[in-house]
């Protein structure tokens, strides 16, 4: 006891030191050899991203002072929901939501054994609440009321331009019209942060690896769109396809100068805010751009401006008027027959609308017959130069191709070519018509049909679209002139006097319904079309309105006349009032 | 086992001894006093210094960016009271603390046994958590009697023991053993079973084993002593949830909290890597290890430091603990070496528990990093119990006691003065 033999100061250093260099061994393994592991286990667990969500793109157009107009805006609005497992008094909110909000309630959801279930924690009580009521909400000071904001598209128009604005789903994803056509550019691009965060996920100033993009909020478009007479084209329209008992139509107006749509009306519309409630979904589409069908008569505009170009023509050449045509196996008649006989100037053969004219316009470049070469010329005219073999870029979301057959295929005979003088045997939309309607009327430049006169970027910037010329010269200056003259003259003769001295040019359609089912041309169904300028003092056109009214039911050739021109007129008129028009 | 007793041929009734060393027994016979051991105050200074560095490294993160005046201040508080308290204790004449253990001890377990009473009779500052009630709550400022226990339990054990060396019955079961085991199990059921703190409960049988050891019991009676304390801890571990728990988690398959803990501490060290991330650049610290400036504090030096910054802190444990045996080996006074070696063994158990169970090699039990975890009443009494220790280091000799000539543990307590001649005059030792 008294002198120790082995040092139990001794025993106990040494193992102090065993276990401590235990440790430092351990800390080795930990901290070097599997450093790696444990850095990317902190990475994952310590890094965090977030997406910042960008704000969609607002849609405005210009009113008469060139002052925005907004069509399309972003709003918030808040569902309220209850949680049954804090909500002391269930009469009360009841009370408060039905006196708030009734219109938006959920009422199901407003019972007290719903209200006091204290196994939920979300219930629904109203959807879609503005700030306003919210705030008003609020100030009861309810205990378990929560109140989500949510950003959904607001349309303080109305329906006005429904189809060119399309709407956004609830995925958030833009359809038809601007909305679905731009959705990427209305979206932007959402933005990035990588942090390293604290435990509740709140970033921190350290690290190096940080990330930050900032959200690129979508650009904003502004759309040609002239808000009075949008609204008003889409009166007249409705008003206009009762009194013709029919169904839908549309109208297109586009200034015939620089390409810009000025209208696009169809009917029936839709409430952009309520598209879920749309039983049909041809409601949704702008079908003066997704609907190609056969134009008719109008047609015969076009025909004699390529046959003016083409040189067998001027506005004063004779044709005489056989009344039909054998074409082949076909026999191709006018329908009206007031006039057989006679012998007719070429600005007749549109004031008469004379099916055998045009056809006659066409054999006169094969010298006589509808040739191969006559034909190829045709095609040129059509596909390249009124540009009907190409969709036109229209901004809207699902523009149709048009149908065209050219010489080389089978069915592209002389039956068919002699058809296509008077619009039949050939599909294009109303965009594409009124494109090459303007070009073969403005001294033949086509400019790229457009909806989009200028574009904000998420910067702020404004940029202003410039008129975008595709062709020049589609038909000669001269030949565009004695065009736009014979149309003019031919609508005076026909109503004499009615235009009190305006510059005013028209040309109506009666077109047989291809019957898919038959494989026929209906007899009673027609589609009734009215394409037609009016221009200023010195005969510059102004602007081009192209009115289509589907399933004209009554027989015979009246659906442009009957049907389409009077919706031509009413809206005519109307612009010549608003826009302030000297004669 | 008192077959020595003879040799130091003093037979007085055990009362009587025990009336001599705690009232009436003459004063220490320390020798000359010379110059402390600085050396010591320098390794404490280091240890608190790389504490506060690393806590105010993670301030921002701990605070949650404001409330940062009231935690400097806070701290500024916790500092000069755990300067106080090793200056104080430092500075009392050594005899106080063998006259007074006793008293010191029983104020210290009545604080811990009023502790759960006040708890149940919900008496304000008594505070409870998860039916465990360790605190008294005083405003923002807690007092844990515990520590306070640990403190007095040192006192206590040494005074027993130096007069059962002295009375050379250091290996008697009847009159050693088993009462200093019955004063081990009192301390052991409040702090284990009452207080549910098995972290204190192993400091203190560290403590109690490391004062035996050097008290010279026998090897084999200190096995027997050890396999009982391993049968009671084990019983103690199956009949409370909790620690069942921390078990099983440490055996690899269990409970979240405790997994979550230990896997948060694993993240820091291992991200920390060789040379740390540097000051400031701590990320666990940031909610995701529990407790970062205190019981996790290891895990966050080794963040910010990495593993030459935790090295060197191993070898500054070491050198300290070194400088504590040292003590032992150098003063002549069984009492002294008594109280030095209680100090070792609680510093000691502090540091294995608490860095093992961050480096997943013990299980976790919830205590302190001596002098690196800040504040507490874990710091206050830490720090005067090395108050004492540099107090005895005023009083060492030039020789390891072991190797002095003729020099008995009894002698201390008799009035010969052998080996006189060996006193230091100048060394720290």
């Amino acid at each position: 006891m008294a002198t120790q033999k082995i040092s139990r100061t001794g025993v106990v250093t040494v193992g102090l030191f065993l276990v401590l260099a235990v440790f430092a061994v351990k800390l080795f393994s930990i901290q070097i050899i599997d450093h790696d592991k444990y850095v990317s286990v902190a990475e994952q667990m310590q890094t965090s991203k977030f997406t910042i969500n960008p704000e969609r793109g607002q849609i405005y157009t210009r009113d008469q002072n060139g002052e925005l107009t907004p069509l399309v805006l972003n709003q918030t609005v808040y569902t309220i929901f209850a949680d049954p497992s804090q909500v002391k008094n269930p009469g009360k909110i009841r009370d408060v939501i039905k006196k708030n909000v009734p219109d938006k309630m959920i009422e199901s959801n407003l019972t007290d054994k719903k209200l006091n279930n204290k196994e939920n924690q979300y219930l629904v009580l109203a959807r879609q609440v503005t700030r306003d009521q919210v705030k008003k909400i609020q100030e009861e000071d309810l205990a378990g009321l929560g109140f989500q904001p949510t950003t959904q598209r607001a349309y303080p128009e109305g329906n006005l331009a429904a189809q060119i604005l399309g709407f956004v789903n609830t995925d958030g994803e833009g359809q038809y019209g601007v909305e679905g056509f731009f959705d990427d550019e209305l979206t932007g691009k959402p933005g990035l942060l990588q942090s390293v965060t604290d435990v509740r996920r709140i970033p921190l100033m350290i690290g190096t690896d940080d990330v930050s993009i900032p959200a690129q909020n979508g650009a904003d478009y502004i759309l040609t769109i002239d808000r009075s007479i949008q609204s008003q084209a889409e009166v007249i329209l409705k008003n206009g396809l009762e009194r013709a008992g029919t169904k839908s139509g549309s109208i297109i107006v586009m200034n015939p100068q620089n390409g810009k749509i000025l209208s696009m009306a169809n009917y029936p519309t839709y409430n952009p805010a309520e598209f879920s409630e749309v039983v049909d979904i041809t409601n949704f589409q702008n079908r003066t751009t997704s609907y190609a069908f056969e134009p008719g008569s109008v047609m015969k505009t076009l025909t004699t401006g390529m046959a003016l170009d083409a040189g067998v023509i001027t506005p004063n050449t004779i044709y005489h008027n056989t009344g039909c045509v054998q074409i082949d196996d076909a026999q191709i008649c006018n329908a009206s027959r007031q006039v057989d006989g006679r012998d007719m100037t070429a600005t007749q053969i549109l004031q008469w609308s004379l099916n055998t004219g045009v056809v006659w316009e066409l054999q006169q470049i094969g010298n006589g017959d509808i040739t191969k070469q006559a034909r190829q010329t045709m095609f040129e005219y059509f596909a390249n130069r009124y540009r009907f073999s190409q969709k036109t870029g229209i901004e809207q979301a699902g523009e149709a191709r048009s149908s065209l057959f050219s010489p080389d295929d089978v069915q592209g005979g002389r039956v068919r070519y002699a058809n296509m003088t008077f619009g039949q045997g050939m599909a294009v939309t109303m965009v594409q018509f009124t494109a090459a309607f303007s070009a073969a009327i403005n001294g033949g430049t086509y400019y790229q049909p457009t909806l989009i006169d200028g574009v904000v970027d998420h910067k702020g910037k404004e940029k202003t679209l410039e008129p975008n010329i595709l062709a020049q010269n589609i038909i000669s200056e001269k030949s565009s002139r004695e065009l736009k003259e014979m149309i003019y003259q031919a609508r005076q003769d026909n109503q004499p006097g009615k235009d009190k001295g305006y510059y005013i040019g028209s040309k109506t359609g009666t077109a047989q319904i291809y019957d898919d089912a038959t494989g026929k041309y209906a007899l009673n169904r027609t589609t009734g079309t009215a394409i037609g300028f009016t221009a200023d003092k010195d005969k510059v056109p102004q602007y081009v309105i192209m009115v289509r009214v589907d399933d004209y039911p009554e027989e015979g050739a009246y659906a442009g006349s009957r049907a389409a021109q009077p919706i031509f007129d009413e809206l005519n008129n109307y612009i010549i009032q608003y826009r302030g028009f000297s004669k | 086992m008192s077959r020595r007793s003879n040799d130091v041929g003093r037979s007085e009734p055990f009362l009587h001894n025990l009336a001599k060393v705690f009232k009436v027994g003459p004063k220490l016979d320390l020798g000359r006093k010379h110059r402390p051991d600085y050396i010591l105050v320098v390794l404490i200074a280091i240890l608190s210094v790389i504490g506060l560095v690393t806590l105010f490294s993670i301030a921002p993160a701990v605070t949650a960016g404001d409330g940062m005046n009231e935690f400097m201040w806070r701290q500024g508080m916790f500092l000069v009271a755990s300067i106080l308290a090793f200056v104080i204790a430092s500075r009392i004449p050594l005899d106080f603390w063998r006259r007074f253990g006793v008293m010191i001890f029983m104020i210290a377990l009545i604080m811990c046994l009023l502790l759960p009473i006040m708890g149940w009779l919900k008496i304000p500052p008594a505070f409870c958590t998860k039916g465990a009630c360790r605190w008294y709550n005083f405003g923002s400022f807690g007092f844990q009697p515990a520590e306070f226990l640990k403190f007095g339990m040192i006192l206590l054990t040494s005074g027993f023991l130096a007069v059962r060396v002295a009375l050379g019955e250091i290996n008697s079961w009847q009159k050693t053993l088993l009462p200093a085991c019955a004063m081990l199990m009192i301390s052991l059921f409040v702090i284990v079973i009452m207080q549910k703190d098995l972290g204190t409960g192993v400091a203190l049988v560290a403590i109690f084993l490391m004062q035996l050891v050097i008290a010279g019991v026998e090897w084999s009676n200190l096995l027997w002593i050890v396999s009982c304390i391993v049968v009671l801890g084990v019983g103690s571990i199956l009949i409370a949830p909790h620690r069942l728990a921390r078990m099983s988690t440490f055996m690899g398959q269990g409970n979240d909290t405790a997994d979550y803990h230990i896997d948060q501490a694993m993240i820091a060290l291992g991200s920390g890597g060789f040379s740390g991330r540097g000051l400031g650049q701590s990320v666990q610290s940031f909610g995701y290890l529990p407790e970062a400036i205190h019981d996790s504090i290891f895990a966050i030096v080794g963040e910010i430091f990495g593993f030459i910054g935790l090295v060197v802190l191993l070898l500054i444990f070491a050198a300290l603990l070194k400088r504590i045996i040292d003590k032992i080996d150098f003063t002549e006074n069984v009492y002294l070496r008594l109280v030095a070696a209680g100090v070792f063994g609680w510093l000691a158990a502090h540091i294995i528990m608490n860095i093992g169970a961050m480096i997943q090699i013990l299980p976790l039990t919830g205590i302190t990093l001596p002098l690196v975890s800040f504040g507490g009443t874990s710091m206050l009494f830490i720090m005067a119990s090395l108050g004492l220790v540099f107090a005895i280091s005023h009083y060492t000799i030039h020789r390891k006691v072991s190797e002095v000539k003729g020099v008995s543990y009894a002698d201390s307590l008799g009035g010969r003065r052998v080996g006189r001649s060996y006193y230091a005059n100048r060394s720290g030792r």
